[in-house]
């Protein structure tokens, strides 16, 4: 018994000891990593990268790793901006478009003279990691298998959407597909429909018209279909709605289907015909030869787009990534009605056709890339100082205390700090700022009805409708303190920030436009937009007496009330907490002397829904930004003048008119009018002065109207490990950032770098 | 005993079943799965919505889901995490082996461990050595396991620098290496199961050892030490038997927060993983994984005690009367 005993106890200790011996044994394991330059990143979790489904910046990552476009930006000679290189394609577009003018297959203009058609020619050296060549067949399968009907492929809106867009394209797409057209987005109005003999009403051309109930391509207010939103609606009427869905979620449209919804929607503000969809039928069965791409010969190919483009958008916008086609065949499988291919999702179903292969790679863990040798860079003189990156490790973790511990370590090559390390790195030799296109605005209820339904008790929201009121908290507030007070911020003066182009051919930053310029002069009544503070605490204060008073005339307070401005935010951090005190600090000081002086309380509601709250005049005021499109200032605009974005309650983008100049010309639109006049109506082909002028009087439209109040931009900081030379050591646009991979040099090699991480035992400073 | 067990069967199935049920209507209330994307691509995902059937009312997809699971065992594909249209059933065995290896163990470790700080205590009741062990249980079972994760991390992985700071990759997990990278996500996970298992010991050995025929035993001539470990330790197993196994059911169930710090690619932070990138259907593959766990371990726990202490009947009969 007693041996048997000990028996036990030693078997326990050296269990316990074990992972200690293990530790000791193996600590001092190393590779030996010469001559290797290996870039070690982190993502959050891959599920795809194959060219037609990848859907995460993560996916694209990995995907830009390992193929190569028709045309590369990359950072030009003197590190101030990017230049479009020809990569897979042997040399820049050739505009051939008057070879296919008239041409009715691909309904290009007869009078078209360019833009429409560019012919590519291909390197004659592609070849696939394998070393089987690539040529013009494999992009023509690519596009083909892109656009499949059968697999409604995530990126197949690439080709036939948004500039890029190809002849026939879409029609290829819904190809056997049941199609709706929304009213409102093809122009048509109710009044453009008649009943006939079933009650249905029915367009023009006989068209049956359609409420869009539960239907899947029927998206409105946040993602939800109309059906979402039933208790709006009589219990009998959702009832009776739910008895008439076709098979495709759609109600055809009758007076009794009217009267069901039509009040309701209005009341929200909105038309029936944005609910309402016009039956196009089966889309018709296409053959893929009408679709805008043609061989010319194994490696010349031409591709033809269904409006007019200029070359930078050939290059950015027609990025075929090469699908190798009989790997692709092979991962073909049928899922719930779709074929769709499993291409892209594991190193053995996938083919390189970039500067990196894939060596290895486990899913939600690890994958690892090396050069490809069979890349043609590395015969071409342009490549041949660039991608001294040997190998990519990119480790599929989110834990960010444990990603900073690694990059610390040494193990990783990139860390973006959050608000609090940026104030513990800020003075680090090794970080980077990188703009970011986000605004943070406070958006305001400003709707004198809406916000009167919270007035009682002694305490009042409804002054917040009185625009000097709004104003007052605009100018009460010191930007600059802010972006200090919370770090990585900067202060921001308008709606679009400096990370936008408004010419991304030419690299040119809409904020260094003349008319961004004279716009902020007008906002803030200075000479030089450089004197711009944002901040007049002495206007405030007579702003906040003026709105005090308005408001005691117009009966919407009385002396005794006090005011509360509910604040909906989701959640309650730190950073959440400085923002709000910052505000009710700033409003104190402004408020001393005047009738509102220790009256104005900004009150913290938790408020997960806060958004659609706003959008339904909920909420007094939010804390929200807009980003995104860095190259597309114009588009933004959408969030600002578009019903499904504003966030403005009170501001009706339809009736709330903007007389803008246009090269001397007053004209008269309403917000949305504009918003669509730039970004897909008459002024979209205007020239860059002409459309920036525009875009900065509609800036300044909205901000007087003081509905919505930029604060600061938010940028990220990011600490490079510190055997890393970027390209460039200014951040140059948001399309090349520092120059990107391939300008990417290392003082030292893996083995080198190791020893030196050794020497400051794994505990690098930065 | 056979009509016990059936019985429980049939209420597992049918508790299984109301759990599912209810569990994929609430997932099909969540925001959906395959979602609008501002800016484009929503041609796309709506067709892939309807194809995919989620646009078809609750109850008719339900009855999908419930002929493809029971007739073919099929829980849907992956959209979102993992290998992207992969069945969910391959990704969650892909998964397993990691939160087996992690948490097997830590059992391995934990038990022993524990019963013998739990033997100790009990034998050295009130005395320092039980006041030491007891501050110790008091801080592990008090403090959640990702605290001891980080620190353990902070400390032993990047301070001292004796363990990786996350789990090594690859399968070989034979390799002194993979058990190296693994030995701190171990540890953190096996804190709590000692101090626990430490307690229940401690707690029914003191029991048992100022129980009567432990001072027959004595009396009988035993010495103490063969008294406790014959006597006292054996009939103090019964009602901690239970425990133990849950300890080792529950070894395929996993900690999603601490494979989330040490990047282990167990089902633990898939679960994780499932949620927040909305992937319902491994969402709802892996809740019905837990779920079944619990059931079934619920089950062998009654079993067991029958099994261990044959004294003890189930099932209401009139053999159940002593």
């Amino acid at each position: 018994m007693k041996n048997r005993t000990r028996k036990i106890m030693a078997l326990m200790l050296a269990v316990t000891m074990a992972s200690g011996m293990a530790a000791s044994a193996y600590a001092s394991d190393s590779e030996s990593g010469e001559g290797r330059y290996t870039y070690a990143t982190v993502a959050n979790s891959v599920s795809t990268w194959s060219p037609s489904d990848w859907e995460m910046s993560d996916e694209f990552d990995i995907l830009g790793y390992t193929s190569s476009s028709f045309y590369g930006f990359e950072l030009n000679e003197t590190l101030d901006n990017y230049e479009i290189v020809p990569a897979a394609a042997a040399a820049m577009p050739v505009d051939v478009t008057a070879d296919y003018a008239g041409n009715e297959t691909y309904g290009v203009p007869a009078d078209a003279t360019e833009g429409y058609a560019w012919q590519i020619d291909l390197k004659e050296n592609l070849c696939w990691e394998d070393g089987t060549p690539i040529t013009a067949d494999d992009y023509v399968y690519t596009l083909q298998q892109m656009l499949n009907p059968e697999m409604k492929n995530f990126r197949a809106s690439s080709y036939y959407d948004g500039n890029g867009s190809l002849a026939n394209a879409k029609n290829y797409y819904n190809s056997g597909s049941q199609v709706y057209n929304n009213m409102q987005e093809t122009g048509v109005s109710l009044d453009d429909l008649t009943a006939g003999d079933d009650g249905v009403y029915a367009d023009a051309d006989g068209n049956q018209a359609l409420l869009g109930w539960t239907a899947a391509n029927a998206y409105y207010l946040d993602g939800y279909a109309l059906s979402d939103y039933a208790s709006y609606f009589a219990e009998e009427d959702c009832a009776a709605l739910d008895g008439l869905v076709n098979e495709d979620g759609y109600v055809p449209l009758t007076d009794e289907v009217k009267g069901y919804v039509q009040e309701i929607i209005e009341s929200w503000g909105d038309d029936l015909s944005a609910y309402c969809y016009i039956d196009g039928g089966v889309g018709e069965a296409v053959d893929f030869s009408t679709v805008g791409i043609v061989k010319n010969n194994d490696y010349s190919l031409t591709f033809i787009t269904t409006k007019p483009i200029t070359e930078y958008y050939v290059a950015s916008t027609i990025q075929l990534q090469p699908i190798k086609e009989d790997l692709y065949e092979a991962c073909k499988k049928e899922t719930g009605g779709l074929i769709k291919s499993t291409y892209g999702t594991s190193a053995d179903s996938y083919m390189s056709s970039g500067p990196y292969k894939i060596v290895s790679y486990q899913a939600d863990k690890e994958m690892v890339l090396t050069k490809n040798e069979n890349w043609f860079g590395w015969e071409d003189e342009y490549y041949q100082d660039k991608y001294q990156t040997t190998d990519i490790t990119i480790q599929m973790m989110t834990d960010s205390s444990t990603i900073f511990s690694l990059f610390l370590q040494g193990n990783l090559s990139a860390y973006t700090l959050n608000a609090d390390q940026i104030t513990e790195y800020a003075t680090s030799d090794y970080i980077y700022t990188v703009p970011g296109s986000n605004t943070y605005s406070l958006f305001f209820n400003i709707d004198e009805e809406a916000l009167k339904t919270e007035d009682g008790n002694g305490v009042n929201h409804s002054i917040l409708s009185i625009q000097d009121f709004r104003q007052a908290i605009s100018l009460c507030m010191d930007r600059s303190a802010f972006s200090q007070y919370m770090y990585g911020y900067t202060p921001a003066y308008s709606l679009i920030n400096e990370a936008y182009l408004c010419d991304p051919e030419g690299g040119l930053l809409y904020t260094d436009s003349e008319a961004r310029e004279q716009l902020l002069c007008n906002l803030y009544g200075v000479e030089d937009s450089s004197e711009i503070t944002g901040y007049d605490p002495e206007e405030a204060t007579a702003l906040f007496q003026s709105a005090y008073e308005q408001a005691l005339e117009k009966g919407l307070m009385t002396e005794s009330d006090r005011v509360q401005i509910d604040f909906h935010l989701i959640s309650n951090d730190t950073a959440t907490q400085n923002q709000i005190n910052f505000i009710q600090d700033a409003i104190n000081k402004a408020c001393q002397g005047t009738g509102l002086e220790g009256k104005v309380t900004i009150n913290l509601v938790l408020d997960e829904s806060n958004l659609s709250n706003a959008r339904a005049g909920l909420c007094d005021m939010i804390f929200l930004a807009w980003g995104g499109a860095e190259d597309d200032p114009y588009w933004m605009m959408l969030c600002y003048c578009t019903e499904d974005f504003n966030l403005t309650y009170g501001y009706d983008v339809y009736s709330e008119m903007m007389t803008i100049d246009v090269e001397g010309e007053e004209i008269t639109k309403s917000a949305y009018d504009w918003y669509m006049a730039l970004h897909e109506g008459e002024y979209v082909t205007a020239d860059m002065d002409t459309r920036n002028s525009i875009l900065a009087q509609m800036e300044e439209a909205i901000l007087t109207q003081y509905g919505v109040v930029p604060l600061a931009s938010q940028n990220s900081s990011v600490l490079y490990q510190q055997r890393l030379i970027l390209g460039s050591e200014e951040y140059v646009n948001s399309i090349i950032g520092f120059g990107g991979l391939a300008s990417y040099t290392y003082t030292m090699d893996d083995a080198e770098w190791d020893e030196y991480c050794k020497a400051q035992n794994y505990q690098l400073q930065y | 005993m056979a009509k016990y067990i059936l019985k429980r069967i049939v209420l597992i199935i049918t508790s299984g079943f109301i759990i599912m049920t209810m569990l994929f209507v609430l997932i099909r209330l969540l925001p959906n799965q395959v979602d609008a994307v501002m800016g484009g691509y929503d041609q796309a995902i709506k067709d892939m919505r309807e194809a995919w059937g989620y646009n078809k009312p609750i109850l008719v997809q339900y009855g999908i889901f419930l002929k493809n699971v029971f007739t073919e065992w099929n829980w849907g594909f992956c959209t979102t995490v993992g290998s992207y249209l992969q069945d969910v059933t391959a990704y969650i065995a892909e998964k397993l082996p990691y939160t087996v290896y992690i948490n097997l163990i830590s059992i391995v470790f934990s038990i022993p461990l524990g019963i013998l700080f739990g033997i100790v205590a009990a034998v050295f009741k009130n005395k320092w050595q039980d006041q030491v062990i007891n501050v110790f249980i008091m801080i592990f079972i008090s403090v959640p396991s990702f605290v001891y994760a980080f620190l353990l991390q902070y400390y032993m992985g990047f301070k001292l620098g004796w363990f990786p700071l996350i789990m090594e990759g690859g399968s070989d997990f034979f390799s002194a290496s993979m058990f190296r990278s693994a030995v701190m996500p171990i540890l953190a996970m096996s804190f709590g199961t000692i101090a626990g298992d430490m307690r229940l010991v401690r707690a029914e050995l003191t029991e048992t050892l100022t129980s009567d025929y432990m001072l027959l035993a004595r009396t009988k001539g035993l010495s103490y030490r063969q008294a406790t470990l014959r006597h006292a330790l054996r009939n103090s197993m019964v009602p901690l038997l239970p425990t133990f196994m849950s300890d080792v059911i529950y070894v395929i169930s996993g900690s999603m927060i601490i494979e989330q710090i040490f990047a282990v690619p167990g089902i633990g932070k898939t679960y994780l993983l499932s949620i927040t990138n909305r992937d319902y259907s491994v969402f709802m593959a892996l809740s019905m994984f837990y779920v079944a766990i619990g059931l079934i371990a619920g089950l062998l726990f009654d079993l067991s005690y029958g099994i261990i202490d044959p004294r003890i009947r189930m099932g209401g009969g009139k053999n159940n009367e002593l």
